[in-house]
């Protein structure tokens, strides 16, 4: 009778391999072990690797940021924003009210457009040389900025906006728009770099003692 | 004739077939007695003082993070402009100078000061921040733009007026945050104890 190769002669097996001992049953275990703890070593040194000092997110999540000059229409995928021009001020009145800062007021004459949609800009703000951030100030409603104006398409809205910076941070400064009020990562941004103002200027301006209305929001052409 | 037995007595022998042999309750218990004498060898069972927070002085500036905070007195007040006092209340105010030494608009000047063991007073944190200057509410205080700041609480107008208070300076720790990999501002905790004199204004 011929044998299949795949079946050999259990009489022609030259050894067996006997089962683990004790001895040998612990070390498999301990090996197991090892390579568990390894694992997890290997893990959590991927999982707290952090490149470039870390803080990974906020470089992956920025905000789209679409620059331009003073004066010109900065375009985002959803809004236009404009800065007409930039005043400076150690008073600003408001609804008959005057406010006074421990800085210097900086105000804009901005004109924002929607496109497509309805929608509100929730962030405004200015950034100066040490890229410090500066909001717009909440002290007083100011109706360009938050749920209170909503912006229709194919309507221009022009106001005034006041932010509150310290006097060395008023000659160089940008300023940003949004739609997203608190959370600004992965938003569009509208930036635009205002005029330099020396500091002589600066002076000027937080010394004079008439408050600067500010100009409510109104629609205009577009 | 078989050299492998397997009647009775002919179980395996040594130090391997004994823990094998132990139950598995008494080997996490064994490991943790064993990781228990070990941390110990360290001072893992030493006894931990919990840290010291140092009081300072009124009108001394303490580095809360991310805010630097002057508290400068305590009033008893009234009936505040544009606030609403339930009846059989007055308001406890702290004043301090908080300054934003971040370097972005913040809204969490709030958390900076706190307030315990004051009679009528339940909660530690203030119910109103207001703005001495023109007496707004700010959602934001800017960096680099110190404010004189009055914390709020509701007291019950029942109760005795206190001769001082002790107010506490609450800080954060800028640090990478390990969920979302942003740097944020965390781990609050006490910086310092001001004992503040009340001073009751509700007459004037």
């Amino acid at each position: 009778m011929t044998v299949p190769t795949d079946y050999p002669d259990p009489d022609s097996v030259t050894s067996h391999r006997a089962p683990p001992g004790p001895g040998q049953r612990m070390g498999l275990r301990a090996g197991a072990g090892t390579l568990i703890v390894a694992a997890l070593a290997v893990g959590g040194a991927i999982a707290n690797w952090r490149p470039i000092n870390g803080g990974g997110a906020e470089a992956r999540e920025r905000p789209f940021v679409q620059a331009g000059r003073f004066g010109e229409t900065v375009s985002t995928r959803v809004f236009d924003a404009t800065v007409l021009d930039v005043r400076g001020a150690a008073k600003v009145s408001n609804g008959g009210q005057s406010h006074d800062t421990a800085g210097v007021w900086i105000v804009l004459r901005v004109r924002l457009a929607t496109r497509d949609r309805a929608m509100s800009i929730g962030y405004a703000a200015l950034r100066d040389q040490r890229d410090r951030e500066f909001r717009a100030t909440t002290r007083f409603t100011q109706p360009l900025v938050g749920a209170g104006r909503v912006l229709q398409p194919g309507i221009p809205v022009e106001g005034d906006l006041a932010f509150e910076v310290p006097r060395d941070a008023a000659t160089r400064l940008s300023a940003y728009f949004g739609q997203e009020q608190i959370d600004i990562r992965m938003d569009d941004l509208a930036e635009v770099l205002l005029p330099t103002v020396d500091k002589a200027r600066v002076d000027e301006w937080a010394s004079a003692p008439a408050p600067v209305p500010l100009a409510s929001a109104r629609a205009v052409a577009p | 004739m078989s050299n492998h037995g397997g009647g009775p007595g002919a179980g395996r022998s040594g130090l391997g077939a004994r823990l094998l042999a132990v139950p598995l309750r008494w080997l996490g218990l064994g490991t943790g007695v064993a990781g228990l004498a070990a941390s110990g060898l360290f001072g893992g069972l030493d006894t931990v003082t919990k840290p010291e927070v140092p009081t300072v002085a009124v009108g001394t500036v303490v580095d809360g993070g991310p805010w630097n905070v002057t508290v400068t007195g305590s009033r008893l007040v009234g009936e505040l402009p544009k606030l609403h006092l339930r009846d059989g209340r007055r308001w406890f105010s702290v004043l301090a100078t908080v300054e934003n030494t971040a370097d972005e608009s913040r809204t969490d000047f709030g958390d900076a000061i706190r307030l315990t063991g004051v009679a009528g007073i339940a909660e530690e944190r203030p119910s109103q921040v207001l703005l001495v200057r023109d007496g707004s509410r700010p959602s934001y205080l800017n960096p680099g733009l110190p404010e004189r700041l009055a914390f709020l609480w509701e007291q019950d107008d029942s109760t005795p007026v206190p001769t001082s208070a002790t107010v506490q300076v609450w800080g954060t720790t800028r640090r990478l945050d390990t969920i979302g990999e942003t740097w944020e501002w965390l781990d609050p905790e006490r910086r310092a104890e001001v004992e503040v004199p009340v001073q009751d204004r509700r007459a004037g």
